[in-house]
């Protein structure tokens, strides 16, 4: 069997092959056509260039130059852009898998997964991602003074369809062709304005595309391989995202999820004020917080199943209510964050420590000292998580709701956004009538 | 091991968290007991997941001069002096590990990264290096010099004018590192054993608490706060000279990150501590002052330097010519070092076991309980140690020592020649007297001395070391370690060595850089995970410290056997096979 890296060009770009979201191009969709091979999902990446710009003028925009104050998340790199990753099998056009909220995940998860080296070895070659705001705004949004730059990435999609190390059959009696569909993120929602003020003229600073392809590697089948079993399933781990606001000191969050096999969830919180908007950062992932910027500290965390505490039968008092002068995180929190997204007995590598899930950082505008932007290591890094059972079994909440008890002292008038993520078992069973996601 | 996105084929096994408190106490000090009961209703506990989640407070000497305090970098563990796990009838001792936080600082010490590092010190207290204290005069990355994101000490931020204690409650979360908690990657079944009981001693407070290595000259001289001058001239500094006019105010310089608006935040100092001055490239030349020096204010100054006021003015009287120059000297605490005694204490206070309860078929439970009914055993095995402690004078130069292994299934011994000197709590917490690491005058750190004497490993001009197993010598050749005495160079055969060694005691090697601060030497007893019956032979270990030099402190070995250890659970209740 012999194998062969392919590319393939999206599907729908336009005649100048510049994909942009403020130019009308929301959707990034790919297509790995049904053939005679077996494709490695886990070779996908996505590559291309990604050049941002002050303005929108035609037909030359002005690129993001130094002063210009222009940023985005340094954490995500690429995957900034990316709102929403959808897989589809391309005869029936149904779901296979969707990550909504993908870039808000993609925060946690790589401040949770990988290391400083990571970010800047072969993280930051590869997905722009960077251990630092002002190292990303420099190498990676900001252009020459010519202009002339071009800043390359070629990433790869966790996602469950594609890590979870299984091969598809791309026989069309098989599983068939997948549609890789990426939403991208608004423009407002990725870049942001160091000062916290728009710069005049630079209301349409926006991001674009360009040189687009999809790349895999596909085996070839040939004549002497068995016919395909017209009907199979896969399994994989995939994440559900729902998304809330709270404005109390006293939060209670319930959600009847339906999932059989919730292996662990977590929330991250950013104000709603920050959300799409070019004055902040609003995919960074930070403490709750009050009017006056300050952090709202958390005080007490219930993780519930039904409407009782579960797993822990106890609260999560934090180390808060023991001294409120203390800075740093409370520990029991910290390990229920880190038990959600770190699987056992496997990934030892992380960014988080002391310096960057203290609350030692304001909502203030990211250029300020003591900004959440600023903050060393990657950027600040906070959530609440929680993780069941052993193995990827998980809990069963398909009859019973989910729910976060949160006591805090968010006690003026800022609604938070919380983004509830839920890391569950799928099973894809596919057949010649369509697929089905069974989770 | 599944990854991420892979799924593994468990079935679903169900697991909470209760919270067992201490039976035996509110709040526990140094040397103290704690005890707590796991009831046999837990049934079954993943020992992993389990842990000791508890507050602590460091509780300074009434009237003691004020100095930053923290734990030791080892976190919580290092509260933990000996551990004895029984099963619930308190007859049969399960497992006992005695200088628990001696194995417990070799761990944490070797397998360790940064991500590692990072991540015990949020749950467990632990040191971890800090951007903002970072040292910029070629120290040695210290975990001992956090001034902003300690758990034990909140920030102070602007001008200190008045003495402010910045100590705080801290809590900390500790996995227990036995082979029935941590290391147990199997359901352990409480109520077979009828419960377990946990006994813990607490360490002796002077052996736990440290100063800042940022204010110590002893320790990492470099890194503490640089003389400037008395004028604060960016330009023209001028020197303290040695002559009877006295001075109430200097500057430091914005060496190891003393600049920008958190200058005085990340100034190690505290208003109200003594001080002296220590050359910077020889800390036993000090400064010879007309008084004790103390702070009585920290300010930033217009020009960026921090400005450090003393109570009374004072003068340099050092006979001769002898001025304080810029740069030439740093700031060293004498709040410990000088004190005429330092009862300090801390206080451990709800004191919790959250354990992992794993919520088994019924039908799995009823085949346990039946086939013990029908006199068969249960076998669970688990990954523990046993310290085997030996001593020896400074003066014995060739020593040979037998460790009285009867471990049927012992994976690697792993030797901690700790410092048995005596030290006074003044010693041991300022680092003043003790082992020295690298010796004054050393090109990075200038001086580094031991704070971590109670229980860390020191190799103190030994040669070579080599073991006599059941007859034999092996390995064949002893393992030279005089580069390592020379405290400049590592040796490439106790590398190799220690890999095996820490490998077999599932002690994953990721990191030698404590090799001079934590010496340890060992020897694995098995390839390919197996394991040596150490019944019925003799094992006794070779030291030569034979060098040119001759050692300077007496030593107290703890040999640890880590080893397979089998609990056979009949009817009758447990029996151990060690």
């Amino acid at each position: 069997m012999t194998s062969r890296y392919i590319e393939i060009r999206p599907d729908n770009v336009p005649a100048d092959g510049v994909v942009s979201f403020k130019n009308g191009f929301p959707v990034l969709s790919f297509t790995v056509s049904a053939q005679q091979g077996l494709l490695d999902p886990s070779s996908i990446r996505i590559v291309g260039n990604i050049n941002f710009y002050s303005d929108n003028n035609t037909p030359i925009p002005t690129p993001v130059q130094a002063g210009d104050g222009i940023n985005a998340n340094n954490r995500l790199g690429i995957y900034g852009i990316f709102d929403q990753l959808t897989i589809r099998s391309n005869r029936s056009k149904m779901i296979c898998e969707q990550i909504r909220h993908y870039s808000k995940w993609m925060n946690t998860y790589t401040a949770l997964t990988s290391s400083l080296n990571d970010q800047m070895g072969h993280l930051g070659e590869t997905t722009l991602v960077m251990p630092n705001a002002e190292l990303f705004r420099k190498a990676v949004v900001e252009n020459n003074a010519a202009g002339t730059q071009t800043t390359s990435f070629s990433a790869h999609l966790p996602c469950g369809f594609c890590q979870s190390g299984q091969i598809m059959d791309l026989r069309p009696d098989a599983f068939g062709g997948i549609t890789i569909e990426i939403m991208l993120m608004p423009d407002a929602n990725v870049l942001y304005f160091e000062d916290g003020t728009i710069g005049a003229g630079k209301g349409e600073a926006h991001y674009r595309l360009s040189n687009l392809k999809l790349c895999c590697e596909v085996s070839d089948i040939t004549d002497d391989v068995p016919a395909p079993a017209p009907q199979g399933s896969m399994e994989f781990n995939t994440i559900t995202s729902l998304y809330t606001s709270i404005n109390s000191t006293n939060a209670q969050i319930q959600y009847s999820l339906s999932l059989r096999n919730l292996q662990s969830a977590f929330a991250t919180f950013m104000p709603v004020s920050n959300i799409n908007t070019l004055t902040a950062d609003g995919q960074a992932t930070t403490y709750p917080s009050n009017t006056d910027d300050a952090l709202a500290p958390i005080k007490r965390v219930q993780f519930l199943k039904g409407g009782s505490k579960y797993p822990a039968e106890f609260d999560y008092n934090n180390v808060y209510l023991t001294d409120s002068r203390t800075g740093v995180p409370d520990p029991q929190i910290v390990k229920g964050l880190y038990d959600a997204i770190v699987p056992d007995y496997h990934q030892v590598r992380s960014t988080i420590g002391l310096q960057n899930f203290r609350r030692g950082y304001t909502m203030g505008t990211a250029i300020a000292d003591g900004s959440y932007n600023n903050v060393a290591n990657g950027g600040a890094v906070f959530g609440l998580g929680v993780k069941y059972g052993i193995g990827d079994a998980g809990e069963d909440f398909s009859q019973e709701q989910f729910g976060i008890s949160i006591e805090s002292t968010l006690n003026t008038d800022n609604p938070m956004g919380v983004y509830l993520f839920f890391k569950s078992k799928a099973t894809l069973v596919y057949s010649q009538s369509g697929v089905q996601l069974i989770q | 091991m599944s990854s991420y996105w892979s799924v593994d084929d468990t079935m679903r096994i169900g697991k909470k968290y209760v919270s067992i408190p201490s039976e035996n106490g509110l709040e526990y000090n140094e040397n103290q007991k704690v005890q707590i009961f796991v009831d046999p209703s837990t049934k079954y506990m993943d020992g992993h997941d389990s842990y000791l989640e508890f507050d602590f407070k460091i509780d300074k000497p009434a009237g003691g001069v004020p100095t930053r305090l923290v734990l030791d970098q080892l976190g919580g563990n290092a509260l933990i002096k000996n551990i004895r796990i029984y099963d619930g009838t308190r007859a049969q001792l399960l497992e006992e590990i005695d200088s628990y936080s001696s194995l417990c600082s070799v761990r944490y010490d070797y397998d360790t990264d940064d991500s590692i590092r990072n991540y015990r010190s949020l749950r467990e207290g632990s040191g971890a290096h800090n951007i903002a204290n970072r040292g910029t005069q070629g120290t040695t990355k210290s975990l001992m010099a956090n001034t902003i994101n300690s758990p034990y000490n909140r920030e102070l931020s602007g001008n200190q004018t008045t003495a402010s204690d910045p100590g705080i409650k801290a809590k900390l979360c500790i996995p227990l590192q036995t082979g029935i908690f941590a290391h147990n990657e199997h359901i352990f079944p409480v109520m077979m054993t009828n419960g377990l009981y946990i006994e813990i001693d607490l360490a002796p407070a002077s052996e736990v608490v440290k100063q800042l290595d940022s204010v110590l000259a002893n320790v990492r001289t470099r890194l503490n706060p640089h003389f400037h001058s008395l004028n604060g001239s960016l330009d023209a500094p001028d020197d303290w000279a040695s002559n009877a006019s006295v001075q109430d105010t200097f500057y430091v310089t914005q060496a190891n990150n003393l600049s920008g608006a958190d200058a005085v935040s990340r100034f190690p100092f505290l208003v109200g501590e003594t001080f002296e001055f220590a050359k910077r490239d020889l800390a036993a030349t000090t400064s010879n002052i007309s008084g004790t020096m103390t702070i009585s204010q920290i300010n930033l100054s217009a020009n960026g330097l921090v400005e450090v006021v003393l109570a009374t003015a004072r003068a340099n009287n050092a006979s001769g010519a002898f001025p304080i120059v810029s740069q030439g000297y740093v700031m060293s605490s004498t709040a410990v070092k000088n004190a005429t005694s330092y009862n300090v204490n801390y206080t451990v206070s709800n004191v919790n076991l959250v354990v992992a309860q794993v919520e088994l078929d019924p039908g799995y439970e009823r085949g346990m309980l039946q086939k013990v009914r029908e006199g068969k055993a249960i076998e669970i095995d688990i990954l523990s140690a046993t310290n085997y402690k030996n001593s020896i004078l400074a003066s014995d130069r060739q020593t040979t020592f037998q460790v009285f292994s009867q471990n049927s299934r012992a994976k690697s011994l792993l030797v901690i020649p700790q410092d048995a000197s005596v030290y006074t709590a003044q010693q041991a917490i300022s680092g003043n007297g003790t082992y020295e690491i690298k010796k004054d005058g050393d090109d990075n750190d200038t001086f580094l001395c031991s704070t971590r004497s109670g229980y860390t490993g020191i190799c103190d001009e030994l040669k070579d070391f080599q073991y006599q197993l059941d007859g034999r010598l092996v390995p064949s050749r002893p393992v030279d370690v005089s580069k390592i005495a020379t405290r400049n160079s590592i040796d490439a055969f106790w590398c190799y060595e220690m890999e095996k060694c820490l490998d077999n005691a599932g002690i994953v090697p990721r990191s030698f850089r404590a090799f001079q601060e934590n010496f340890v030497f060992g020897r694995g007893f098995g390839v390919n995970n197996g394991a040596t019956d150490l019944r019925g032979k003799d094992l006794a270990v070779i030291v030569k410290y034979t060098g040119s030099l001759a050692p300077s402190k007496p030593k107290l070995f703890n040999s640890f056997i880590i080893h397979v250890r089998r609990f056979m659970i009949r009817d009758g209740g447990v029996e151990v096979v060690p």
